[in-house]
């Protein structure tokens, strides 16, 4: 079973729609149950840091979250916000992240360079990716929305790389944990090919095995 | 810079029009959304040009599932909770018109509670008779009185998601985009991006607007759904 965390807003239809689509049937639920029986995790995210994290803690999914992943090592795809939030701190606000990923989240400072450079980033950026038994395509193209971009602090969770005046990272990658700052609900055959590469793995197994 | 097709609803319908009037029917919007689909088409916009004071969630719910795309809704956006119903139709952005003049803390509000990037700002502007900007607002009917420089100042210093700035004067007439309106939004949104709309004829403005480096996105709605000089409906844009 495949549970989308709803967490009152995002964008959790469209991931459904496209889940759908590639022949899954998730569910969107924030009951514990849910998320407990679940084989793969999805937390969707748009809107901002606290209000996220403030809607986690009302919904008293802060523990079980980290229980299922941090111990349970079951597989979690943290969309946009929802990688943001797995950090354990974010400039946009002052509540602290679920932390699952050492690292914190920063805001974009206008390029001294390119001073022509507005934020956000918005639209289709082209990202390199780490070479993975899980994910053998080493570039690939996604739709990105977003004014703060993840810094974990170990190189080695980084998972995609992708350039905005600097670079950044696009994705983080640790053992059973995936974050993704684009939108592959949002992203044509690019997006439907992430999301079977993540849904189709071996569950409980590591991704960078 | 993205090329972003607009698409007018009204009753569940498509439509398009003229300077803001005279709107032609094109087709269901759903179909509309498969062709797209299939073209890939990068992003879109879709505003509800229909009495909107009532938002038609059940079909923009509709119309988002069947995008594999993004798209930013515009239409009857006055509460931070219509806002958040939009959102959780699966939109991206929501973008917001008339509203920020009657509550002029309302960007802000929605950019607090939903974050920067979810947030757009339309601004409708046309020419008076003396080669003024000004603006209006409800789909070109109302014209407000506030100067455009000093909107423009206060937008920027907003920090919403982007601007789209819209020629009512151009709408529709596949004549080219304004390109004086652009230069003058250009020295005021220093710090937000900004996407021009209004006049499109095509691939040629497409191209000088890439060139220029100034705006972030071209919208563009009757270039993508009318062919010929008779205008037929096409709802496909081969180059």
């Amino acid at each position: 079973m495949i549970c989308i965390i709803d967490l009152g807003y995002g964008n959790i239809t469209s991931i459904k729609k496209m889940l759908n689509k590639l022949g899954y049937e998730p569910i969107i639920s924030n009951k514990l149950e849910d998320i407990k029986k679940a084989k793969k995790l999805i937390l969707p995210g748009v809107g901002s840091f606290d209000n996220a994290m403030s809607n986690l803690i009302k919904l008293n999914l802060v523990d079980v979250l980290s229980h299922e992943v941090l111990v349970n090592k079951k597989h979690v795809l943290g969309i946009c916000l929802g990688m943001q939030i797995m950090f354990d701190k974010s400039e946009e606000g002052v509540l602290p992240g679920l932390g699952w990923i050492n690292g914190h989240v920063l805001k974009f400072e206008p390029d001294s360079i390119n001073k022509k450079l507005k934020y956000p980033n918005i639209g289709w950026r082209d990202v390199e990716s780490k070479l993975l038994n899980f994910y053998k395509k080493d570039k690939d193209r996604f739709y990105f929305v977003h004014n703060f971009y993840c810094k974990p602090y170990s190189k080695d969770d980084i998972f995609m790389n992708s350039y905005y005046g600097q670079n950044f990272c696009a994705a983080i990658i640790k053992e059973n944990i995936i974050g993704v700052q684009f939108h592959p609900e949002k992203s044509h055959q690019f997006g439907m090919s992430f999301f079977t590469k993540f849904l189709e793995y071996e569950s409980n197994t590591s991704f960078t095995n | 810079m993205r090329v972003i097709p607009a698409l007018l609803i009204k009753e569940n319908l498509a439509y398009k029009g003229v300077k803001f009037s005279n709107y032609k029917y094109l087709g269901d919007p759903i179909n509309i959304i498969r062709i797209f689909n299939d073209k890939q088409v990068d992003e879109m916009t879709l505003l509800d040009i229909g009495n909107n004071s009532i938002i038609n969630y059940e079909l923009i719910k509709k119309i988002s599932n069947e995008a594999f795309f993004p798209i930013s809704y515009g239409g009857g956006i006055d509460s931070l909770n219509k806002i958040e119903k939009v959102l959780y139709c699966g939109y991206e952005r929501v973008i917001v018109n008339s509203y920020q003049y009657v509550d002029d803390s309302f960007l802000q509000n929605a950019i607090r509670e939903f974050g920067s990037s979810t947030i757009i700002a339309a601004v409708d502007v046309k020419k008076s008779l003396f080669g003024k900007y000004r603006i209006y607002t409800n789909s070109g009917t109302n014209k407000i009185n506030k100067n455009l420089d000093l909107l423009l100042d206060e937008l920027d210093q907003k920090g919403v998601s982007e601007v789209i700035i819209n020629s009512i004067d151009n709408d529709g007439t596949k004549k080219g985009y304004d390109y004086e309106l652009i230069k003058l939004v250009e020295n005021k949104l220093v710090n937000t991006n900004f996407m021009i709309s209004g006049g499109s004829r095509g691939i040629a403005d497409f191209e000088i607007c890439k060139k220029g480096g100034i705006v972030s996105a071209c919208i563009a709605g009757s270039c993508f759904v009318f062919q010929g000089k008779h205008n037929s409906v096409l709802i496909n844009y081969s180059v």
